[in-house]
């Protein structure tokens, strides 16, 4: 699974708006997976001045820290303007709550950036503007559309 | 003596054949413009489901054609995003088969026409190329740019045959 994600990862940059859902999923674990190990520079960057950076495929993320509550800006590499990216997360004063949460928020943002702004590639790009999933994959809505988290931990089990 | 009726002047005229006051009338046309102005100051978005196309996720390559279904939210005042479920269905003589479903997606205005959103996110890669129809059915939400939400909901007006099993 690892492999076949670390093979695949170079490819779903380039998808954009093909990157079906078991892709943007499987996408998302590695990504988050491999924050859990450097989640605490962008930590500190973002306590020590309350911005930081993430550039990923051809899009780039602003993190804004306001009153312990980290959201995400994003635009295409060279546009001008960052369009609100729709998540948000609360920091907490206890690093292992951060431990868990940031690496998963930075995954699912990164997983917006690269659905909506892609590298060049052999998929044709017909989507413009910005959209995304409306429930993060750490949200157990996101199972259940939107119908409650008790019904979203049972729906979770089909994609196990 | 006889008395001969004299005829009093009304202040409010009225009409012969209706007999309404001219200040009815007056009250009743001034309902109705307001109530005219307030419905066409009332918001309201409509949902157009575009009929299923077979798209080409690789440019110049068939090897990876998908059944595609747009969808675009349009609004009498500027919105700021919508979001949509969808599910996709194929018809089979008088039954449709629901084939896939899509939780919800949220997409901004369109930064050209804030009236707008487009949905161009929902596809599934073709299995076989055998002939088929589908349509699809969405509901969801428009969020104007006031803070007021407004529920849409459409499915596709065509069905046209495709080289696409899902």
């Amino acid at each position: 699974m690892q492999n076949r994600t670390m093979e695949s990862y170079e490819e779903y940059l380039t998808k954009g708006e093909w990157l079906d859902a078991e892709e943007r999923l499987e996408l998302y674990h590695f990504l988050k997976h491999k924050h859990e190990n450097d989640f605490s520079d962008l930590e500190k960057e973002l306590r020590l001045n309350g911005i930081s950076y993430v550039n990923i495929a051809k899009g780039q993320i602003k993190f804004v820290l306001d009153k312990n509550i980290v959201k995400n800006q994003v635009r295409e590499l060279g546009q001008p303007e960052f369009v609100d990216g729709m998540r948000f997360v609360k920091l907490s004063n206890m690093r292992i709550v951060n431990r868990k949460r940031l690496p998963r928020f930075i995954a699912q943002c990164e997983v917006d950036a690269i659905w909506n702004f892609p590298l060049d590639g052999k998929f044709t790009k017909t989507a413009d503007g910005f959209g995304i999933n409306s429930y993060p994959y750490y949200d157990l809505n996101y199972y259940s559309n939107g119908r409650g988290r008790v019904r979203g931990f049972f729906a979770k089990f089909k994609y196990i | 003596m006889k008395v001969i009726p004299t005829r009093k002047t009304n202040p409010m005229k009225k009409s012969t054949k209706t007999g309404i006051s001219a200040g009815t009338v007056a009250i009743l046309l001034g309902l109705q413009s307001l109530l005219t102005g307030i419905h066409a100051s009332r918001p309201s978005c409509q949902l157009a489901v575009h009929h299923s196309h077979v798209s080409s996720s690789v440019k110049g390559s068939s090897t990876k054609d998908a059944l595609k279904i747009n969808a675009t939210t349009t609004c009498t005042r500027d919105q700021l995003n919508s979001k949509l479920t969808m599910s996709f269905f194929r018809i089979k003589g008088s039954e449709s088969i629901r084939v896939a479903f899509f939780p919800e997606v949220v997409e901004l205005a369109d930064s050209s026409d804030h009236t707008k959103a487009y949905f161009k996110r929902f596809f599934k890669k073709c299995i076989t190329f055998n002939k088929a129809k589908y349509y699809a059915y969405a509901r969801g939400e428009v969020t104007l740019s006031n803070g007021k939400k407004l529920k849409v909901s459409g499915k596709s007006t065509k069905y046209p045959d495709l080289d696409c099993f899902i």
